[in-house]
C-alpha cells in the first residue's frame, strides 16, 4: 500500500510538474488551498516586510512617557504573581508605572493576596513605582476585576494583563511610544511563550503563538486589521477605555473590548488605529500536556460564534471600515468554515477515492503546508524575531506542524459545535455562574 | 491650721479676685526681705500672656529656687502656662485647693531644718522631694533644645543649671562639688541615684549620648564605610546569565536597552537573560562600592562622629525618696564621697581611727605585731576633666580606682576623711612594707599622663605610728589629720 501511496504521490506532484499540469491538478483536488493560503501567506509576507521597512525607517524613539497603570487580574496564581510584578518594576522606563493588583475571590486566593500584599515593600524601594493590592473577597469574575481596577487606575495608558505573565523589560517604553500618536487607540501586546522548552507540546505553542501572533498580527497591523487585542495582555488609552465605559460583563471581554472600540471609531467617523507591536513583549505559561491544551482551547475558541452573534448589527463595512471587515470575513473563514472544510473534505476523500491515493493526497497537502509554515516561520524569524537563536531551535519541529494545527482545528470544530448545539458558552472557568447568569451575554475568554 | 499664701504680682491685672490671700509683692526680691519663713507663694498677674510675661514667670520661680528660704516652698500659677507648669507645684485661684496640697508640704517643711540644707544644693533638692510626700517623684521633662534632652524641672532650677546652661563650664570648683562634672540636671540626679540617696523608680525613656560632650542632640547619618563621605548613592546590580558578568545597572544601560558589556548579549527579561544579585552602595568620594553604610552618630554641639555602638546609652528614670535620702534631709548633713573604696573594708574615720588606737595598743603589748598607714591624696583633676572630656575622665578615674583596690589586701582597712584623702590600715606590715605599696601606688600616676600635659598627682606617704603615743589614749583621729595637712602643704 506504501508503494502504491508513493505512486500515486509521483504520478500527483512529478508528473504534472514534467508536464507542467501542476496548476490543473490542484485547482481540481485543492481550491481553497490555492485561493486562500497562498494569497493569505503573500499578503502576511507583504505585511512583514513593510513593517520592517518602516521599523528600519522609524527615527529616533520621541521622549514621550507617559504615566503607566497595570491592572493585573489574579486568581488562584499564587506567588507566580511575583514574576509579573518583579517584570514590571524592572521596566526601564523613565515615567511613571502603577501597579494595580487586583485578587479575585481573595477569600479563597489567601496564597495569591498574601503574596501581593509581600511586595509591597519590595516596590515601594523604587522610585516612581507603585503597588495597589485590591482584594475582592467575593469572586466577581475577570471583567469585574477589571473594571475595579480601571476605577483605582491614575495613568494616561492602562496595561490590562494576567497574573502569570511577565514583560522584556523594554515592553513599555516600546509600547507606549505609538500612543504618541493621537490616532492610536490601543497597542496590541506580543505573546510569547515561556515554558516553550519544557514540553512538546509547549514548543508547538511556542511556533504557533510566534506564528500566529508575533508574524501574522504584525503583518495585519500594518494594513489596520488587528482583530483582537489579547485579554492577557493589552495596552489601551485611558480616554479611549473611559469613552467604551470600561469592560463588559461576559466572557471573551478582549475580542468584545477591541470590537467596541472598533465600532467606537467607525461610529465617530474618526482615523483611529490598533496597532499591534512585536516588540512590546509578554511571556506566559501554556499548557504543557496535549489534554490541557485542548481543553484550554475548546476554552478560548468554542465560543467565537456567540461573540459574532452579539455583534451581529455591527458586523459591517460601515461600521468596521473595508479592511477590518475583510479581515473579520477571514478570521470568521479560518477559524469557523475552513476546520469545517476541511474536515468535511477529509472525509469526503476516504468516501469517494482509494485508500492509497487518499493517503497520497493528503501527504502531499501535508508537505505543501509543511513548506508554506517553513517559509513563513523563517520569514518572520530573519525580520521580526528578538531571540533568533531560540526560535531556531525549535525549526525541526515545523515538519510536524501542520498535524498538529489540523489537531487544534479539528478540536475548535468540535468546540464550535458544542457550542451551537449545546450551552457551552455558559460554562467559562472565567466567571461563577451567578455572575454569568445574570448579564446578557454568557461567553468565555480567549488569547490569541 | 491655715498657712499663709503670698501672692506674686508680675504686673498687669491679677487673673482673678483670689479671697484669703496674706500679701503680695510685686518681686522676688521684696518677698525675700519681707518673708523669712517658708510659704505658698502664688504667682499672678498672669492675664495678658506674652514671651515677657513668660521669661518673668520663670525668672521668679528660679529665683525662688535659688533662695534660701523658698527653695523647696510649693509655687502656684492663677492661669495655664504651658512650658512653666512642670516647674510649679499646680495651677490654680483658689486658696481652699491650694492649702490642701499645700499645707502637709509646708508642714513636713517645717520638721526639717531648712536653713541648714539650703547650705548645700544636694539637701536642697532631696528637702523639696521629701517634703512633697512618700509618693512624690521627681519626673524627667524633655527639652528638645536641652543638650541631655532630659531634665528634671526641680532640680534643672535648684541646682542652677538654668544658670550653668548660659555659663560655660570653665568653672571647676574641686571634685568633691559634684556638680562640677555634671552639666545637666539629669546627670546630678542620676549620681544622687547612684549615691542611694534617690533610687529609680520606673524606667521612662532611654537615650543615646554623645561620649565626648554628653549630649543627646545627635544627628544619624549613614557614610562611606571606607572614606566616610555621606555622598553615596545605591547603585542596582545586574548579573549577566550568559556569561557570568556581574556589574552595575548603568554599565549595562545602552539606551532604553540592557546590554552586557563583556558579551554583548541583550538582557532583555529579568529571571531569564538576568538577575539582580544585590544592591549595592557606590561612594561618589572614593568610588568603593559597599552593602551597608555605616552609621554614625554625628553630635550637632561638639561634631564628633561616633559609631553607634559606642554612644553612651542613658536610661532615664522618675526617682523617688530613699531611707538615706531622708536621713540627709532630716539631719541637715550629706556626706558626698568620691568612692576609691566602697567594699565592707571601707568604714567611716570614726571607726577607722578606732582600729588604728586599737592597733597601737596592740603593738604596744606585743612588739611584733606591728602596722602602717597609708595615706593616699590624689590631685591634678580638673585640667585633667577639661581636657580629656568627662567620660574619658570618668574612666581614668574607675581605672585608676581600680589599680588601687588591686593594690589593697582583703584584710586591709579603708576609710576616706576629706577631699580626695583615703587612707589604707596595713595590719601586720612594717614601715618597709608598706613603703613599698607606697611607691606602687604612686606610679599608677603615670598611667593617666599621656594627655597632653595635665597630669593626675597621686601623693601616698606611709606611716608608722611611734608606740609612745599609745599610753595617751585615742590619738589616731589627730595624728591623722596632722599628717593629712602635712602631706598636703607638701605639694
Amino acid at each position: 500500500m506504501l508503494h502504491e501511496s508513493i505512486y500515486h504521490l509521483y504520478q500527483l506532484i512529478v508528473d504534472p510538474l514534467v508536464r507542467s499540469e501542476l496548476i490543473p491538478v490542484l485547482l481540481t483536488l485543492m481550491p481553497f488551498v490555492l485561493f486562500l493560503e497562498i494569497p493569505w501567506t503573500l499578503f502576511l509576507v507583504v505585511g512583514m516586510v513593510q513593517y520592517k521597512i518602516n521599523r528600519m525607517a522609524e527615527g529616533a524613539r520621541r521622549p514621550y512617557f507617559p504615566a503607566v497603570s497595570c491592572i493585573i487580574t489574579c486568581y488562584s496564581e499564587g506567588r507566580d504573581i511575583e514574576k509579573t510584578v518583579v517584570s514590571l518594576v524592572e521596566q526601564i522606563y523613565p515615567g511613571p508605572i502603577q501597579m494595580i493588583l487586583v485578587v479575585d475571590g481573595a477569600t479563597m486566593n489567601k496564597d495569591t493576596l498574601n503574596a501581593a500584599k509581600a511586595m509591597e515593600d519590595m516596590v515601594k524601594k523604587h522610585p516612581r513605582r507603585s503597588l495597589l493590592v485590591l482584594p475582592k473577597w467575593q469572586r466577581g469574575g475577570v471583567v469585574s476585576s477589571s473594571n475595579l481596577g480601571l476605577q483605582f487606575a491614575t495613568g494616561e495608558i492602562i496595561i490590562k494583563m494576567d497574573g502569570d505573565t511577565s514583560f522584556d523589560n523594554n515592553m513599555l517604553e516600546r509600547a507606549t511610544r505609538h500612543f504618541a500618536d493621537p490616532a492610536v487607540a490601543a497597542v496590541s501586546g506580543c505573546l510569547r511563550v515561556r515554558n516553550a522548552d519544557q514540553s512538546l507540546c509547549a514548543a508547538f505553542q511556542a511556533i504557533e503563538y510566534f506564528v500566529a501572533i508575533q508574524s501574522s498580527k504584525t503583518a495585519l497591523s500594518e494594513f489596520n486589521m488587528v482583530n483582537n487585542i489579547s485579554g492577557a495582555f493589552g495596552i489601551f488609552r485611558r480616554e479611549v477605555l473611559d469613552l467604551v465605559q470600561g469592560w463588559d460583563a461576559g466572557t471573551a471581554e478582549d475580542i468584545d473590548m477591541t470590537l467596541r472600540i472598533k465600532n467606537y471609531f467607525a461610529h465617530a467617523h474618526k482615523k483611529f488605529r490598533i496597532v499591534f507591536d512585536p516588540e512590546a513583549i509578554c511571556f506566559t505559561d501554556v499548557p504543557e500536556t496535549f489534554i490541557k491544551f485542548f481543553k484550554q482551547r475548546i476554552r478560548w475558541e468554542g465560543d467565537y460564534p456567540f461573540i459574532l452573534f452579539k455583534h451581529r448589527h455591527t458586523l459591517s463595512p460601515r461600521f468596521l471600515g473595508w479592511a477590518n471587515f475583510l479581515g473579520m470575513l477571514i478570521s470568521i473563514f479560518t477559524h469557523v468554515v475552513i476546520p469545517g472544510m476541511v474536515f468535511v473534505y477529509t472525509i469526503w476523500l476516504v468516501v469517494q477515492y482509494p485508500l492509497p491515493f487518499v493517503i497520497a493526497l493528503l501527504l502531499m497537502v501535508y508537505l505543501f503546508y509543511v513548506l508554506m509554515s517553513v517559509a513563513l516561520y523563517c520569514i518572520g524569524m530573519a525580520l521580526l524575531s528578538e531571540r533568533k537563536s531560540s526560535d531556531f531551535s525549535r525549526l525541526h519541529l515545523l515538519l510536524l506542524m501542520p498535524a498538529f494545527l489540523f489537531a487544534a482545528k479539528i478540536n475548535t470544530l468540535v468546540a464550535i459545535l458544542w457550542e451551537l448545539v449545546g450551552e457551552g458558552h455558559k460554562d467559562s472557568s472565567m466567571a461563577p455562574w451567578w455572575v454569568l447568569k445574570k448579564n446578557k451575554f454568557g461567553r468565555k475568554e480567549k488569547i490569541g | 491650721m491655715n498657712k499663709e499664701i503670698y501672692r506674686l504680682m508680675l504686673g498687669g491685672e491679677a487673673v482673678a479676685v483670689v479671697e484669703g490671700l496674706r500679701d503680695s509683692y510685686d518681686s522676688v526680691a521684696a518677698m525675700l526681705k519681707a518673708v523669712k519663713a517658708p510659704a505658698t507663694i502664688l504667682i499672678d498677674g498672669l492675664r495678658a500672656v506674652d514671651d515677657h510675661i513668660m521669661s518673668k514667670a520663670f525668672d521668679a520661680v528660679y529665683r525662688l529656687r535659688r533662695s534660701d528660704v523658698f527653695y523647696a516652698a510649693p509655687v502656684y500659677l492663677t492661669k495655664p502656662l504651658e512650658n512653666l507648669e512642670p516647674f510649679v507645684d499646680g495651677v490654680s485661684c483658689n486658696p481652699a485647693a491650694i492649702r490642701l496640697v499645700t499645707d502637709p508640704i509646708l508642714a513636713k517643711l517645717g520638721s526639717v531644718p531648712v536653713d541648714v540644707n539650703a547650705g548645700n544644693d544636694e539637701l536642697r533638692l532631696l528637702t523639696f522631694l521629701f517634703c512633697r510626700g512618700e509618693e512624690a517623684l521627681l519626673s524627667p521633662l524633655a527639652l528638645s533644645a536641652a543638650p541631655s534632652i532630659y531634665e528634671y524641672p526641680a532640680a534643672f532650677l535648684i541646682g542652677d543649671f538654668a544658670a550653668a546652661a548660659l555659663q560655660t563650664a570653665f568653672r571647676t570648683r574641686g571634685l568633691a562639688d559634684t556638680k562640677t562634672l555634671l552639666r545637666s540636671s539629669a546627670e546630678w540626679v542620676a549620681s544622687l541615684g547612684a549615691q542611694g540617696f534617690l533610687a529609680a523608680q520606673g524606667l521612662v525613656d532611654r537615650i543615646r549620648i554623645c561620649p565626648q560632650c554628653n549630649t543627646g542632640n545627635l544627628n544619624y547619618i549613614d557614610s562611606c564605610p571606607l572614606c566616610g563621605s555621606i555622598d553615596f548613592a545605591k547603585t542596582r546590580m545586574i548579573h549577566c546569565f550568559t556569561c557570568g558578568h556581574v556589574a552595575p545597572e548603568d554599565h549595562f544601560k545602552n539606551d532604553m536597552m540592557f546590554s552586557c558589556p563583556r558579551c554583548n548579549v541583550k538582557l532583555r527579561h529579568i529571571g531569564s537573560d538576568y538577575d539582580r544579585p544585590v544592591e549595592a552602595y557606590l561612594c561618589s568620594g572614593c568610588g568603593e562600592r559597599f552593602i551597608e553604610p555605616e552609621v554614625n552618630a554625628d553630635c550637632l554641639k561638639c561634631r564628633k562622629k561616633t559609631a553607634t555602638e559606642e554612644l553612651i546609652v542613658r536610661q532615664v528614670y522618675h526617682y523617688g525618696m530613699t531611707a538615706k535620702g531622708k536621713r540627709a534631709v532630716q539631719l541637715g548633713s550629706i556626706y558626698m564621697e568620691f568612692s576609691l573604696f566602697d567594699n565592707n573594708r571601707n568604714v567611716m574615720p570614726l571607726y577607722f581611727y578606732q582600729m588604728v588606737d586599737w592597733l597601737l595598743q596592740m603593738k604596744l603589748r606585743y612588739s611584733d605585731e606591728d602596722f602602717s598607714l597609708l595615706c593616699i591624696r590624689i590631685a591634678g583633676f580638673e585640667p585633667l576633666e577639661t581636657t580629656a572630656g568627662i567620660n574619658q575622665f570618668q574612666k581614668i578615674i574607675d581605672e585608676l580606682a581600680l589599680r588601687i583596690r588591686e593594690l589593697v589586701r582583703s584584710t586591709d582597712l579603708t576609710t576616706s576623711t576629706g577631699e580626695n584623702t583615703f587612707w589604707v590600715l596595713l595590719p601586720r606590715t612594717n614601715q618597709k612594707g608598706g613603703e613599698i605599696l607606697a611607691s606602687r601606688v604612686e606610679k599608677l600616676a603615670d598611667m593617666v599622663s599621656l594627655t597632653d600635659g595635665a597630669q593626675i598627682r597621686i601623693q601616698v606617704k606611709c606611716f608608722s605610728l611611734p608606740t609612745e603615743y599609745a599610753n595617751r589614749g585615742p590619738v589616731a583621729e589627730r595624728l591623722l589629720g596632722e599628717y593629712q595637712t602635712a602631706l598636703a602643704d607638701t605639694r
